[in-house]
């Protein structure tokens, strides 16, 4: 790879980093006019971006609403990307179905923890929040993904999960997929009494928790 | 609700010196709440905001690390505590400094109930109705409709009340010359059970009935407190109240009323009421004469609620062809825009920052707040509630010190406060999480997470205000008018609101109006007449609700306008 293009796959980064929203499309764009592969972009300039975002907020270096901007500023540039990886037939590292459990309406965690997922190469099927155990089951059956993601941010909801789990086992679905939990008020010990294989305590560690898991 | 001698203690409240019964194993702050001592605490007793401060005389109990990196030691040895952060275990006695004034702490210390009848009543005709609004008012109650009150014969007075999710306020007005006779607030005890309404409304679901009862009686006894506050600084005599407007989210009104608000809950989001309600005040358990007529203002959906429709009638939206916006800073940021024919509204969830109650040095509007900072001569100069000391920040000073601190360059345009190693000021001390800015001594100073906190709010409401117009299909150039209200304290300085972006730039050119709290402003001037009552029927009925929590677009500009920078 030439300089140029390095230099590239750094503008980029560097625009997920400071969540340059009006400029990342155009950078992306160009990138792509250069001649750079979408994968390459993905996993050289998006991927790293992110993982930096993720160990920052973890350091207490980067908070929440900066979280938000870069995520949002990664995403910007997947909608470019995502169309191409597809043509090019490029599978993604993994799929996740993702939700905020029933009778919870949190959505910023879940939201980022969808979005670090998606900048570590995994493709994402949000179901958004307050879903039910049928509509879980319903997305494992229509996308047979790797992993369902589940989020619940009160003590009052997170005793959900296990339903959520009880039905994935009842459609005889809970031995092909892992089931990875987080929010709040849970921990470790939580997810291991419901039955879940995986606890994250934020959303840099979900992702990484996820590419751990999947062996990336 | 007898506790048997064997779980039960007695504690002695000062100043009053009453001695109450009280629960071992319930945190002293739930306690006070319980019982209807007001402290200054603003979390709900989370051990969030460290202000919940009361003095135990005997015995002290041992501090708690937090209470050790908070407080002095001449403090600790004073048996200064949090409330929030100890167990009652024994009998004692706890001083409760008063926070705004000494007539707040002489709540009723019993425990006030509805009258048995209505709650029966109440949850018959109106729980799990579950209809559509019909855009009319209906009366609640054996007795007929309360008529119209005539000032001569049935009270001079007329109240309007706020019953918002972090703060109560009130007013009350002469009917005949109109004219304000006095404004309290205080903080809404539910928040003992969360700061947010779905929070809350979770509670409720655990128990329903038993719930929704204890969220009836929190609610009531902090409007006591603040009609106790009113009759005082007023000078006259509740006795004299003969009608009563009352408004508030949609949760808020169900609680008033002893409603379940569980339906709100949960998709999709049908209030168990919405018009609006008449009925006689012996029948509201307000402790006001029995014949005064109580108006309960409709709302326009689960989200949007009474306070908006005052809000809209107050700032007299819908009545140019021109676009017009009214933006209502509180715990949900509600939005109503008049397009010039139509008049769309929704509301964000905020959170309670805007009211400065989960802000470290936030406090409410009451003296030692202080509510307007400005720049002068490049250094940041404030202005105090009640002119003394300052001892925190109200909603309005907190946005004001966040755009000065923006201006000077304290705050970074993501909101990271500038690294101490380059800090000139000397104002920056802490770095990462625990970096803060000092405002005042070392009493007031915003931190990392007070700045976060109001990113997410001000993200919130603005993203609301871009996804409504793009609805709308309008522009920013298009609105001739923006009216920004909320119990903020003071008005916010227009020119900050663009510095931080809560108003995009583009608006500078509309008319930009701080009308305050039109909550309470609009709801006491739709009782003016029966026809100008009617017109808030008319705006319930014209009001097309949106929910943004679906629309894709929110969450793109709600990202984008974490940003403290003018866009």
């Amino acid at each position: 790879m030439n300089d140029t293009k390095r230099e590239r796959l750094a503008g980029i980064q560097q625009a997920v980093l400071a969540g340059d929203m009006d400029g990342i499309q155009d950078l992306v764009t160009a990138a792509l006019a250069a001649g750079l592969e979408p994968d390459t972009i993905l996993s050289e300039a998006l991927t790293p971006a992110m993982a930096i975002v993720g160990d920052d907020y973890e350091k207490g270096e980067r908070f929440v609403p900066e979280m938000l901007i870069s995520a949002e500023t990664m995403k910007m540039a997947l909608e470019i990307l995502h169309p191409l990886l597809k043509e090019d037939g490029i599978a993604p590292v993994g799929v996740v179905v993702i939700g905020t459990v029933e009778g919870d309406l949190h959505d910023i965690g879940k939201d980022l923890v969808a979005m670090m997922l998606e900048g570590a190469g995994f493709r994402v099927e949000n179901l958004g929040v307050d879903v039910s155990p049928a509509a879980f089951v319903e997305a494992v059956r229509t996308h047979r993904p790797n992993f369902v993601a589940m989020s619940a941010l009160l003590t009052t909801t997170m005793v959900n999960m296990q339903a959520i789990i009880e039905a994935l086992c009842e459609a005889g679905l809970r031995d092909d997929i892992r089931v990875i939990v987080g929010g709040a008020p849970l921990s470790q010990e939580f997810a291991d009494r419901i039955g879940a294989d995986g606890f994250a305590a934020d959303a840099a560690s979900a992702a990484r928790l996820a590419k751990t898991l999947i062996g990336a | 609700m007898n506790p048997s001698a064997c779980d039960a203690v007695r504690i002695r409240i000062l100043p009053s010196g009453t001695t109450v019964t009280a629960k071992i194993g319930e945190s002293v702050y739930e306690f006070l709440v319980r019982v209807g001592v007001d402290t200054a605490g603003v979390c709900g007793g989370a051990g969030l905001c460290h202000k919940c401060l009361v003095r135990f005389l005997d015995p002290k109990p041992t501090p708690c690390p937090e209470e050790t990196a908070h407080l002095t030691s001449a403090q600790l040895a004073q048996g200064w505590r949090l409330a929030c952060r100890h167990i009652v275990q024994t009998n004692t006695a706890i001083y409760v400094p008063a926070i705004s004034d000494p007539s707040l702490q002489r709540m009723p210390v019993t425990t006030p109930s509805a009258p048995p009848r209505l709650e029966a009543l109440r949850l018959d005709a109106l729980a799990g109705r579950h209809q559509e609004p019909q855009g009319r008012p209906y009366w609640l109650g054996s007795s007929p409709c309360p008529p119209w009150p005539d000032p001569s014969n049935t009270g001079s007075i007329r109240l309007a009340l706020d019953i918002g999710t972090t703060s109560l306020a009130g007013q009350l007005i002469d009917a005949a010359s109109r004219r304000v006779l006095a404004n309290a607030a205080t903080a809404n005890p539910q928040s003992l059970y969360g700061a947010d309404v779905m929070t809350r409304i979770r509670f409720v679901q655990q128990d329903v009935r038993a719930h929704t009862h204890e969220m009836h009686r929190l609610v009531h006894q902090g409007i006591a407190a603040v009609l106790i506050e009113l009759e005082r600084r007023a000078g006259a005599s509740l006795l004299d109240v003969g009608h009563v407007a009352i408004v508030g989210n949609p949760t808020m009104l169900h609680l008033v009323l002893g409603v379940s608000p569980v339906s709100l809950g949960r998709s999709p989001y049908q209030p168990a009421f919405a018009d609006r309600i008449v009925l006689r005040a012996e029948e509201s358990g307000l402790p006001i004469r029995s014949d005064a007529r109580i108006d309960i203002l409709p709302g326009i959906s689960g989200f949007v609620g009474a306070d908006l429709i005052a809000g809209i009638y107050a700032v007299r939206l819908c009545q140019q062809h021109e676009p017009e916006l009214l933006i209502d800073l509180g715990t949900n940021g509600e939005l109503a825009l008049w397009t010039g024919r139509e008049l769309l509204v929704t509301s964000t969830a905020a959170g309670p920052a805007f009211e400065a109650a989960s802000i470290s040095c936030g406090m409410r509007a009451v003296d030692g707040a202080i509510d307007r900072v400005i720049l002068h001569g490049g250094e940041p100069t404030y202005s105090v509630i009640g002119g003394g000391t300052p001892r925190g920040l109200c909603g309005s000073g907190l946005v004001d010190a966040i755009a000065v601190c923006r201006h000077l360059g304290l705050i970074g345009p993501h909101g990271r406060i500038l690294h101490v190693a380059e800090d000139r000021s000397g104002r920056v001390v802490g770095s990462g999480q625990d970096a803060r800015i000092v405002l005042v001594d070392d009493t007031v100073t915003l931190t990392q997470r007070d700045i976060r906190e109001l990113q997410l709010a001000k993200g919130a409401v603005r993203a609301g205000f871009d996804t409504l117009l793009a609805h709308a299909g309008l522009h920013v150039g298009d609105l001739r008018r923006i009216a920004i209200a909320g119990a903020l304290g003071s008005n916010p300085e227009p020119a900050h609101l663009f510095e931080i972006g809560l108003l995009p730039a583009e608006a500078e050119s509309a008319e930009i109006e701080a009308p305050g709290n039109t909550a309470c402003l609009g709801a006491a001037r739709l009782l003016e007449s029966p026809r100008q009552l009617e017109q808030a029927d008319h705006i319930a009925r014209a009001a097309h609700a949106m929910n943004l929590g679906t629309d894709p677009t929110f969450r793109r500009a709600f990202a984008r306008h974490m940003a403290l920078r003018r866009q």
